[in-house]
């Protein structure tokens, strides 16, 4: 009798579960250092929602530049690789969304200050559950090799 | 005599089943050795150009003969896939150790409008010293391009960065001797794997 009302608990605990809020969390988020001379640059992360409600990334923001672009590498079958602007991401609940190298990223454009290995930058997003994110990822150079293991 | 003609035939059959076996062992060896490569196969003369260098040189293609050329058609505002290739082929380099010294990356440019010699000089030495930047007048790059078989176009894009490049993102190996071997498309960028490609062409 006692495991039958358990079993039912914990079933309506998970159906509870099942309606919860999105949760967003931000994971490994980092900035590609700035070649001399140049202003713009990619941020790469993992967005994480372990919540039961799919979330959809509305908007980024950022001081250290003039703007910020949700973008989309893609490379077509003739091996052209080309940019797009993305309006939003959605996030489907339980499941991530990786931003990296040849894929998804965040273009920081017009940068205020030229971005070193090792520094860390601020930059906010906007999902229509999770609301207002700040982020801080720290900038790798082009030397470390770990930056461009991530690729696809 | 019927014993001559005897062994008449027997040499005929014999050295016609040598011939065979050649074919075959040629063909074996061919294949394998295509196969063994880890980039795409792309065969042919590699067209000759001049352009000039981050350094205000005229460079030509030919100059670099004896060895071994990885190009690449990038752009410097382009934040992700050129900084990318960039950050591989010095790996490549790095990998290869003394080799490298046998090894010349070559980045051209396929916005010249905004690439001068002095932003090259700038951005392409940066990833290393050894690699060199080219630039031209853009009637000359649509011709290298071309050449090459290598495409690009400004995108219409609202973004705020100006305007966005679309452009062929393989790496082209060409061997000591001026000939197209290999072609590295994304999805085939690892350092390693195309370092030991360039140890077999050397
Ligand atoms: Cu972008």
């Amino acid at each position: 009798m006692g495991k039958i009302i358990l079993a039912i608990m914990l079933s309506l605990g998970s159906l509870s579960f099942s309606y919860a809020e999105a949760q967003i969390e931000i994971k490994n988020s980092w900035v590609r250092e700035t070649p001399p001379g140049t202003s713009i640059t990619a941020l790469y992360m993992n967005i994480e929602n372990s919540g039961g409600e799919d979330d959809t990334l509305r908007s980024v923001s950022s001081n250290i530049s003039k703007s910020a672009e949700i973008h989309n590498t893609s490379v077509d079958q003739h091996g052209v690789a080309k940019m797009e602007m993305l309006e939003s991401v959605l996030v489907p609940a339980r499941e991530s969304v990786h931003f990296e190298p040849g894929g998804m990223h965040i273009m920081l454009i017009d940068l205020r200050e030229p971005l070193k290995s090792g520094d860390k930058v601020g930059i906010e997003l906007v999902f229509d559950r999770a609301g207002q994110l700040k982020v801080q990822a720290e900038v790798v150079g082009i030397g470390d090799k770990s930056q461009e293991q991530h690729h696809h | 005599m019927n014993r001559k003609k005897f062994y008449y035939a027997l040499i005929t059959v014999l050295l016609l089943i040598a011939i065979g076996w050649g074919v075959i062992l040629f063909q074996i060896f061919m294949v394998k050795s295509k196969a063994d490569f880890y980039g795409n196969s792309y065969e042919g003369e590699a067209p000759e150009f001049t352009l000039s260098s981050h350094n205000g040189e005229k460079v030509k293609l030919s100059d670099f003969k004896g060895k071994a050329v990885l190009l690449f058609f990038g752009y410097t505002k382009c934040p992700d896939i050129c900084p990318v290739t960039m950050g591989t082929l010095k790996n490549v380099t790095d990998t290869l150790g003394e080799d490298s010294a046998n090894v010349q990356v070559l980045f051209i440019t396929i916005d010249p409008e905004r690439d001068d010699q002095e932003k090259l000089k700038s951005y392409v030495p940066y990833f290393s010293e050894s690699f060199i930047g080219l630039t031209g007048t853009p009637e000359e790059i649509d011709k290298v391009a071309d050449d090459y078989n290598a495409f690009y176009m400004k995108e219409e894009v609202e973004s705020e960065s100006g305007y966005l490049m679309g452009h062929t993102s393989s790496v082209y190996l060409i061997n000591p001797k001026g000939h197209f071997v290999l072609r590295y498309p994304q999805n085939r960028m690892d350092p390693a794997s195309i370092a030991e490609d360039i140890k077999k062409i050397l």
